[in-house]
């Protein structure tokens, strides 16, 4: 009789323990994190590439470290990214430490140019290099480096040189969330 | 000292079959993650379910399910011929026109194509109600999907494996690839727009390539276009999630990658790393496989950070791997026929080895569980299989327990016969699937399960155990002017039958408690009247009567006896006979075979009983007309 009651006393002060720890560990449902889908849970490195503007010169990614980057693929064909354009370079203009480097997947510099020709606030932002725009016709940046099939997507970089965030589709540059958060870095 | 000598031989047995299963190529590879059916598992885990499902067996006769997998991913010219596809109903194979096999097995190229065949009837079939269709028909549906399954993972990598050559010099130098070697569609499809524009030149009659030339770059474009069919599968899911931790991100397939936009410097590593080693599959040497294995599975896990565990991962692998629960049960299998050839010769020392061997039996079991615990972080009894292997550990641990403090192997017994009957039970239902599945929500906290379901299974195991001895008091009765048994030992017998009783009634009693408090927590209310409710307060009155019969004098020994027998019966129907009536929230392992099991079961519990119990009362009679 004395081992049953040493058993159900054991029993009885496990079960103590367990709920004890057990309550300890249920998730508040307050403290799961909003979280903004884009954002990489881990930082990466730009890959190294080289890309010719329109003017002829060829640039390397690595140029532009401590600037924060916007790398951004797209097509003059593709609505979307006509569509995002405009945001884009309003934010361009109003931070004068982004760079926008435009890849394009276009079939000449002809498409470009046209396309550019509908948003004049540009050339002088591609004149101060603050615009880098290159033609990438055989899909080695988008494709090679970065596995971007479709468009438009987008990576941020930030003064580190560190990929930070995605944005896949049109993006919401127009909204205030994403100039604080580019203003943020 | 001379049980040493078992302990170090069966040893011995269990680690050179270990070793002989050590000789294999792909370690690593079976260790990368995959999220399937809810879970991180390795891939070993995953070949093995997906193999169970296809072929209804986790291994093929020659191949293990991993060596499959990798076939099926990296070979599939070899895997489509291989015979995976067990059709058992003749008359699916009439349907389907295949030619009878002796082994009833078929390879996906003779299924696929006459599955192509009958068409318009799959289709028309898939529009009907599963009521309306015939076993058969059901069977042929369900081969369907068998084989679409298959077809999907065979594909799943298809973007990455090097495989067109664009073989014309001319076309090669328009698209800027190199002519001869093997790209992949990753690698081609980044010039589908100078493609698409040398196509049009050639509708348009403006092309200046060579015929040749021109019907090179046609068949190169239908070949990705076909290819691009596969951007649907989705089911190898080997993609850590990168974007910030959210409850609907994903692991996801490659094809998903580059579908969804989730493409990254990071993904293009690491499918260049599948890309190498779907490569080094077909290369001579053996380590080079293994090699880049080992770096797909150090990016991946890098990639998935803290949501794969590389300890977990290992240990899942290695328990695939040692097949616990089947050594377990091969040393109870060796404990009770030692123990039987103990009755006739050799008492003494057999009747020691046959402990040990349960002993030795208890040992890969509890090693079994304890890691099924440590993989999926909760305690193992929340579904119907863990809960007959939790059983079966319960009952052999009291027999062990039995059996040390009163010898005579009447505990050795009860531990290998219950550990034989519900480990064989278990493996029915491991096939099933993953048995690590994911649970119902309501069964997903930890505290709960580790109290309430733990403590109604050990009461489960304590009935059986009780109900046992209840048995072999009744054959003992019968038997025994031919067994001699002292009447002490008999009594000794009794008291361990109500020992048990008393132990199945506390944890049966506490467990239907604190089921009521969880209830109450989590459904709102303390009592239901649910079928599995009804079945746990139904083993808890049918044990309080019997005690409360035997402590009051009211139940002579047999008549006691004879009701812990019917005990099993009570406990049978609480634990799988309400999921027959498939109603109520406990409904947890429905299956239509089991109904005629606890048929037969009960009967013949009843048959024994009954008539073991009338033949006692007869002797009893007699023997008092007699004196």
């Amino acid at each position: 009789m004395k081992n049953f009651f040493i058993i159900i006393v054991a029993a009885l002060l496990i079960f103590a323990i367990g709920y004890y720890r057990d309550s300890n560990t249920i998730p508040n449902s307050s403290t799961i994190s909003k979280g903004v889908d884009e954002s990489l849970s881990v930082q990466m490195s730009v890959p190294s590439f080289k890309f010719t503007t329109l003017n002829g010169e060829v640039k390397n990614i690595q140029d532009f470290k401590g600037k924060i980057i916007i790398l951004n693929f797209w097509a003059s064909w593709c609505g979307p990214c006509m569509e995002e354009f405009p945001a884009m370079l309003k934010i361009i203009a109003s931070m004068p430490d982004a760079r926008l480097v435009a890849i394009s997947s276009d079939d000449s510099t002809r498409d470009i140019e046209k396309f550019l020709s509908k948003f004049k606030q540009s050339k002088e932002l591609i004149k101060q290099q603050r615009i880098l725009i290159s033609l990438d016709q055989k899909r080695e940046i988008s494709s090679t480096h970065f596995n971007v099939l479709r468009l438009p997507e987008t990576f941020i970089v930030n003064r580190k040189f560190k990929i930070i965030k995605k944005v896949v589709g049109s993006g919401p540059w127009v909204q205030g969330d994403i100039q604080s958060f580019l203003q943020s870095l | 000292m001379h049980n040493l000598k078992y302990i170090i031989l069966l040893i011995f047995l269990i680690s050179t079959a270990a070793l002989a299963n050590d000789k294999k190529d792909f370690k690593h590879f079976g260790m990368i993650p995959i999220l399937s059916e809810g879970r991180i598992k390795p891939l070993d885990t995953f070949a093995r379910v997906t193999l169970l499902g296809i072929y209804g067996k986790s291994a093929l006769k020659d191949l293990k399910a991993i060596d499959w997998l990798a076939e099926l991913l990296f070979d599939q010219r070899a895997a489509y011929h291989r015979p995976v596809f067990k059709i058992r109903n003749s008359d699916v194979q009439k349907a389907l026109a295949l030619e009878p096999h002796e082994n009833q097995i078929y390879s996906f190229i003779a299924v696929s194509s006459a599955l192509k065949k009958i068409s318009p009837l799959i289709q028309a079939l898939f529009t009907q109600d599963s009521k309306e269709r015939s076993p058969a028909q059901n069977q042929l549906l369900e081969l369907y999907m068998r084989v679409s399954n298959y077809l999907e993972i065979s594909r799943s990598i298809s973007l990455l494996v090097p495989q067109f050559t664009i073989g014309d010099e001319q076309v090669a130098k328009s698209l800027d690839l190199p002519a001869q070697d093997r790209l992949s569609y990753l690698q081609v499809i980044k010039r589908q727009s100078i493609l698409d524009r040398i196509l049009s030149d050639i509708k348009n009659k403006k092309s200046k390539l060579s015929k040749e030339s021109k019907d090179r770059a046609i068949a190169l474009s239908e070949s990705l276009n076909s290819l691009s069919g596969d951007s649907e599968s989705k089911v190898l899911r080997i993609v850590p999630p990168q974007f910030e931790k959210s409850p609907d991100r994903e692991w996801v397939s490659p094809w998903q990658v580059v579908i969804s936009g989730q493409g990254t410097p990071q993904t293009v590593e690491y499918f260049n790393l599948w890309a190498n080693l779907s490569s080094a599959y077909f290369s001579p040497n053996p380590v080079e496989f293994e090699k880049l294995a080992q770096e797909v599975y150090d990016y991946s896990n890098k990639m998935a950070q803290t949501l794969a565990s590389p300890t977990k991962l290992r240990w899942e692998q290695l328990y695939n791997q040692y097949d616990l629960f089947v050594k377990a049960v091969a040393f109870y299998i060796l404990s009770f026929l030692l123990l039987c050839i103990s009755w006739l010769a050799w008492k003494g020392p057999l009747e020691k080895a046959s402990f040990v061997a349960l002993i030795l039996g208890a040992i890969p079991h509890f090693t079994g569980l304890v890691i099924r615990c440590y993989i999926m972080a909760r305690p193992p009894v929340s579904t119907l299989y863990e809960s007959i292997v939790f059983v079966a550990f319960i009952a052999v641990l009291a027999s062990i327990f039995i059996e040390a403090r009163r010898k005579g192997g009447v505990g050795t017994f009860i531990g290998s016969v219950i550990g034989i009957i519900l480990l064989f039970i278990s493996f029915g239902y491991e096939k099933e699937g993953d048995s690590m599945g994911m649970l119902a929500a309501v069964l997903d906290t930890n505290f709960w399960l580790a109290t309430h379901v733990v403590t109604i299974t050990i009461g489960y195991g304590c009935c059986f155990v009780a109900s046992l001895l209840g048995h072999i008091y009744l054959l003992i009765g019968i038997f025994n002017h031919k067994l001699k048994r002292t009447q002490e030992e008999i009594e000794a017998l009794s008291k361990n039958m109500l020992g048990a009783t008393l132990f199945a009634l506390f944890f049966s009693v506490l467990g239907t408690i604190l089921g009521g408090i969880w209830a109450d927590q989590s459904w709102g209310r303390f009592w239901g009247w649910d079928p599995k409710e009804n079945g746990a307060m139904l083993i808890c009155l049918w044990l309080l009567w019997a005690i409360h019969g035997r402590l009051s004098g009211y139940f002579k020994k047999a008549s006691y006896a004879a009701i812990m027998c019917l005990t099993s019966i009570v406990v049978v129907i609480a634990w799988f006979g309400v999921n027959l009536l498939n109603v109520g929230l406990h409904s947890y392992g429905f299956t239509e075979s089991i109904a005629n099991n606890i048929l037969i079961f009960t009967t013949l519990e009843i048959l024994f009983t009954a008539g073991a119990f009338w033949i006692i009362q007869r002797r009893q009679l007699l023997t008092k007309m007699g004196t």
